[in-house]
């Protein structure tokens, strides 16, 4: 059985290039026994076996010990390349991953069978699809960077600048926000048109609609347009970096229209669909229309609201 | 109020120790080193004269040193165990002039700002 001597210094010396190996495993053994000696002779161990412990724990982590010998880093990102890598895993996470999921959710929604699977299975691929990509993104940016570093060890590979500083918070308008509010407009728009095609609600095998199909004729896609309109709206606030009054007018008055046109319908009665409105009754709910009414209703002026006047404040904080 | 009374906590202290020693072990040992040594012995030298120094710091130190020409290594096969005996170079005298008359230098430039 080898002794422990033994293990530690084949561990030590197999990292270390074929020149080195045989000289650095001789010195270390002189040590090793040197240290064991003195051990023993100072009375600080009983046995050979304790002294010859107690030394190669003081000798520490032979991986350590290898990397004084080899001057390979002991990191896998040093601190001189750190912050960059940092900055783009943040920057292709905020990006690639919505943009993938929101295409894919896309495809199976319009394209998949939905019948036979539901929309929930969708929703979960897309959610899984999105997880892995960000997984193959953070792997495959750090592995990038570990090589980096160990082919120039100790320097960064862009060069820090002023130009990088992000604008002030407060005011700014980032990318994450942007992709995100596109994301959910797009939701909102495949929302409209999937209600139609795939409704969840489905009565002697037919889909039923949640809206009128009547107002496929012009309502839903004055609806879909201000959907558009606003994701314009939003992109141009990203060129811009920021919320202007122009922009944020705009946007309110895009919703306040929208709003207006919702509104209406329902209270004329003309937005919920009546086939839709007799299922759910059948089914029990029988006050439906007064209960969705009374919640669009709050939803959408809270909502509208609290987002506008969001906007609306951060255009005058922009403009001071 | 003297200096003692103040002293910080014996971690601060030790850290800002350790700082200072760390760039003095290499002219420690090319100074230790004119009279031939081994690894070992020099361990126990250097602790005995104050710079306590782990043995998995000075063992690698010391290849790097002779990697640069400052030290010159030699096997001794004369007794039953071998050893690698260091030994300043030329050029590490050199070095060691270099490094103590920057050593006297900063020396004095403290002594002017304090």
């Amino acid at each position: 059985m080898t002794s422990l001597t033994d293990r530690y210094v084949h561990v030590t010396v197999r990292g270390l290039d074929e020149g080195q190996r045989h000289d650095v495993e001789q010195e270390l053994r002189g040590t090793i026994e040197d240290m064991v000696d003195a051990r023993l002779d100072a009375g600080a161990a009983a046995s050979r076996e304790e002294a010859e412990r107690a030394v190669l724990v003081e000798l520490g982590d032979p991986m350590r010990l290898a990397a004084g010998y080899t001057g390979r880093p002991l990191h896998l990102i040093g601190p001189a390349i750190f912050p960059e890598w940092r900055r783009l895993v943040t920057l292709l996470l905020w990006t690639v991953v919505p943009i993938v999921t929101v295409i894919n959710l896309v495809l199976r929604l319009f394209i998949d069978d939905l019948a036979s699977e539901g929309v929930g299975a969708a929703f979960a691929s897309s959610a899984g699809l999105g997880l892995q990509v960000a997984l193959h993104v953070v792997f495959w940016t750090t592995f990038t960077y570990a090589l980096v570093e160990r082919s120039q060890p100790g320097k960064a590979l862009i060069a820090w600048d002023p130009d990088q500083l992000p604008e002030d918070d407060r005011r700014s308008v980032g990318i994450g926000e942007t992709v995100s509010s596109v994301v959910m407009l797009i939701l909102v728009g495949l929302a409209l048109i999937w209600q139609q095609t795939n409704s969840p609600l489905e009565v002697d095998g037919e889909s039923v609609p949640v809206l009128d199909p009547a107002l496929w004729s012009g309502w839903i896609p004055f609806l879909l347009g201000v959907v558009v309109a606003q994701i314009v709206v939003a992109l141009a606030v990203f060129r811009a970096r920021r919320w202007t009054w122009g922009l944020a007018g705009i946007a309110a008055a895009l919703d306040v229209a929208a709003s207006a046109a919702v509104l209406w319908l329902l209270f004329t009665g003309r937005l919920l669909n009546p086939a839709f409105v007799d299922a759910m009754v059948a089914n029990g709910w029988t006050s439906v229309e007064r209960d969705l009414t009374l919640g669009l209703t709050v939803g959408i002026v809270l909502g509208v609201g609290i987002e506008h006047v969001g906007q609306l404040r951060r255009a005058y904080a922009s403009s001071r | 109020m003297a200096a003692d009374d103040v002293l910080p906590d014996d971690d601060v202290l030790a850290a800002h120790l350790q700082e200072l020693r760390r760039g003095t072990v290499v002219v420690a040992c090319l100074a230790t080193l004119r009279t031939p040594g081994y690894g070992y012995a020099l361990l126990e030298t250097l602790a005995g004269a104050g710079f306590g120094v782990d043995a998995n710091t000075l063992y690698p130190l010391l290849r790097r040193l002779e990697k640069q020409g400052l030290l010159l290594a030699q096997w001794n096969t004369d007794e039953t165990r071998p050893r690698k005996f260091y030994r300043t170079s030329a050029q590490g005298e050199a070095v060691l002039t270099a490094l103590r008359s920057d050593w006297r230098a900063l020396d004095a430039a403290i002594s002017d700002l304090t």
